[in-house]
């Protein structure tokens, strides 16, 4: 195993809106290990880019807050106690992020090569020129065709695909030991995804920093990640190797998921079934259920389900699932749900 | 009525081109080919896919066929009449047999509207039924989506995502169409709620004998509810077959490309991708000869100066498999 570069315990963001205070991220614990790539799936809502601006302490407060017994260790410094200076610090060189629009990134009014320019002049404490230079260098390090040229446009005359880059560029500047990448292609055609998800893996083999991946898509989990994590309204409900998690999910969610991929080796082969359907919807987290907040849509859900809440426990090393009752091996719903 | 079955649609040499104005006189500068010479056609019962990137023409196709916008050139034919050029008195017969539902359940349903006026405002706008038959329609076809009657006096804001696109299918669905042009009808849903979706729409193409154009860049959930799929990119068809035969066997270079970055969600899978070198040229400035030549692995001189016909490679003998490349042999 390799070395942990962050640790979160219990952490806890809340947002206090009109109608009372809204449990966005409600006791996340994971770790990340040194050069691997973390997965970060859920649907829409569940908390996972609120989980990663936590990570930042990027999250707009108020209306957000982070419960102060919140834990995050970075780099073997505890996030929660330093002040916004040194995080300051700490963002861009110890942990960047890309999003899903660069266009939050970036700055409209500046020319990509002087943003990047910018931002070596002060963390790296480069001469104008020097910077200048390396923003021109890291353009091109990240495909951009005709660097030089393309460090004088501005980010709305750059296509999604090269913002995209650019936007990649501006995070590994400084060479951080972490990448969070929230939906970074989820804007994008599948050959431009193609290109960046490449170009993602290929920074990380060259500078061996950790990426933790945020994604709705499974199929992007499933050719970029080393290990996930599953979050549903809130919380993490499963954790797996990637090909544990594919092979024998342990969470009824995650096993629906799956399930309602179409799965086309067996569509080849003549019959199309009905694709698997979770039934129900995702709760609105003003009002969550009592007890296990998946339990209105689960197959398999008991009396105790809708009682008692879960909590997210071991079941072997690498994998934990917030469930009663853990799926075994080829456990799944007995029909495909009607829609 | 005998003889062969004719198409359902039948569309030959399409082209929709939008000006692009400039300048303070606001001139026409330059034009942008959004659909540049398309011909297909559709049988009764049939699912078309149609995939290919962003603005490749997809939507600009669904909607021009809908005579949502006026075609530049070419023929429509639906039912064995040319709808290109009828006027919008001679619209109104076929105006009803095609439907269209839209990616956007946000945006495309309007937010003062209750959901029964939304679900019938096709009714009303070919003055069918008295408000009485209307809202007794919009019941039962709130049912038929899987929504409750009582949702009919509630607000679109009321509803989620999945719910709302069941409001739009219903309102695609009451005038009995034949055709139904869905526009990533499930693209803006969640992972969850999209097979819902799709088995709906499934469901309801049985029942009511659809025939659905399915416009999606999703080429898993095109493959699983396709019998045929075409290919586009910058406005062409470059490849169309039976949807088995695209996915088992592609022919042209641009598909390999679409189906190798595809992600496959199967980590035991996992394969070196074929990846594409440079971005889509701009519409307004297509590359001469075959289109695709600036991106293609396998562009020759003839690439770049003839633009290949869609042609047929088909060896079976049982259905079309159309390409639209120099480099497929016969
Ligand atoms: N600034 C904010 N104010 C109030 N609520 C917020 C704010 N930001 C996020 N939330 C709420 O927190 C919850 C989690 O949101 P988050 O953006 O983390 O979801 P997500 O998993 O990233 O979803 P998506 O896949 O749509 O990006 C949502 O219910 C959202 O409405
Ligand atoms: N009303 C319009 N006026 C001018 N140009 C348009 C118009 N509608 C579309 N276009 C242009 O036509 C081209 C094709 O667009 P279209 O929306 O049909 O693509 P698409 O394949 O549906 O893309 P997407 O996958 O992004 O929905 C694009 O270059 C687009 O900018
Ligand atoms: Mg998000
Ligand atoms: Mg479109």
């Amino acid at each position: 195993m390799g070395k942990t570069v962050l640790e979160v315990q219990n952490l806890v963001t809340e947002f206090h809106v009109e109608h009372g205070v809204a449990r966005a991220v409600d006791g996340v614990s994971f770790h990340l290990e040194e050069g691997e790539t973390l997965g970060l799936v859920g649907e829409s809502g569940s908390g996972k880019s609120v989980t990663s601006l936590s990570l930042m302490r990027l999250v707009p407060s108020p209306p957000g807050r982070i419960l102060p017994s919140s834990r995050i260790v970075l780099g073997g410094r505890d996030v929660m106690k330093l002040s916004e200076r040194e995080m300051q610090a700490v963002r861009g060189s110890e942990v960047a992020m890309v999003f899903q629009d660069p266009m939050t990134a970036l700055n409209p009014v500046y020319t990509v090569g002087n943003q990047l320019a910018e931002v070596l002049l002060r963390h790296e404490g480069l001469s104008r020129e020097k910077a200048r230079a390396r923003a021109v260098e890291l353009l091109e390090h990240v495909g951009i065709p005709a660097p030089a040229k393309r460090a004088d446009s501005y980010p709305h005359q750059l296509s999604g695909g090269m913002r995209q880059r650019a936007m990649i560029a501006m995070a590994l500047s400084c060479s951080p030991r972490i990448l969070i990448a929230d939906e970074p292609t989820t804007a994008l055609d599948v050959t431009i995804q193609a290109q960046i998800l490449e170009l993602i893996k290929k920074l990380q083999r060259e500078t061996g920093m950790a990426v933790i991946m945020i994604t709705h898509d499974l199929g992007v989990v499933a050719e970029t990640c080393d290990r996930v994590n599953v979050m549903y309204c809130g919380r993490i409900v499963e954790e797996a190797p990637i090909r544990d998690l594919f092979a024998a999910p342990k969470h009824p969610y995650t096993r629906g998921l799956i399930d309602s991929i179409p799965d086309l080796e067996a569509s080849r082969g003549g019959v199309r079934k009905p694709l698997f359907a979770i039934p129900g919807m995702v709760p609105d987290i003003h009002h969550l259920p009592a007890g296990c907040r998946f339990a209105e849509r689960c197959f398999k859900a008991a009396d105790a389900c809708r009682s008692s809440d879960p909590v997210l426990s071991d079941l072997a090393p690498g994998r934990r699932a917030a469930c009663l009752t853990p799926l075994a091996a080829g456990e799944r719903a007995p029909a495909a749900a009607e829609a | 009525m005998s003889g062969a079955p004719k198409p359902l649609l039948a569309v030959r040499g399409l082209k929709k081109h939008f000006p692009v104005r400039g300048g303070l006189l606001k001139k026409v500068v330059g034009w942008v080919y959004a659909v540049d010479g398309v011909s297909f056609t559709l049988e009764e019962g049939d699912t078309l896919g149609l995939v290919g990137e962003s603005g490749c023409g997809k939507s600009t196709l669904g909607r021009t066929l809908m005579r949502l916008y006026e075609p530049t050139e070419g023929a429509i034919e639906f039912q064995g009449r040319d709808i290109a050029r009828a006027s919008a008195a001679e619209l109104m017969p076929a105006r009803r047999e095609m439907a269209m539902i839209f990616q956007d359940p946000y945006a495309s349903l309007n937010p003062r509207m209750t959901v029964s006026d939304i679900v019938t405002a096709p009714m009303s706008a070919h003055g069918v039924g008295t408000p009485a038959e209307r809202r007794e329609k919009a019941s039962e076809i709130l049912q038929v989506v899987g929504l409750r009657a009582q949702a009919a006096s509630r607000y679109p804001h009321e509803f989620s995502g999945g719910q709302r696109q069941r409001i739009g299918i219903a309102r695609a669905l009451i005038l009995n169409p034949k055709l139904v042009i869905a526009d990533e009808p499930v693209s803006a849903l969640d992972v969850s709620i999209r097979a819902q979706v799709v088995n709906l729409m499934m469901r309801l193409k049985e029942r009511f004998k659809l025939t659905y154009v399915f416009i999606a860049h999703d080429l898993s959930i095109v493959e699983y509810i396709s019998s045929h799929v075409a290919v586009m990119y910058l406005g062409r068809v470059m490849e169309k077959a039976a949807a088995k035969t695209l996915y088992a066997s592609p022919k042209h270079p641009y598909t390999q490309a679409l189906i190798s970055a595809n992600p496959v969600p199967d980590p035991a899978r996992r394969a070196q991708k074929q990846v594409l070198k440079g971005e889509i040229p701009s519409p307004m400035h297509p590359p001469s000869g075959c289109v695709f030549h600036t991106r293609c692995p396998l562009a020759e001189e003839r690439c770049r100066a003839e633009a290949p016909a869609l042609r047929d490679v088909d060896k079976t003998g049982t259905d079309e498999h159309l390409v639209a490349c120099h480099l497929v042999k016969d």
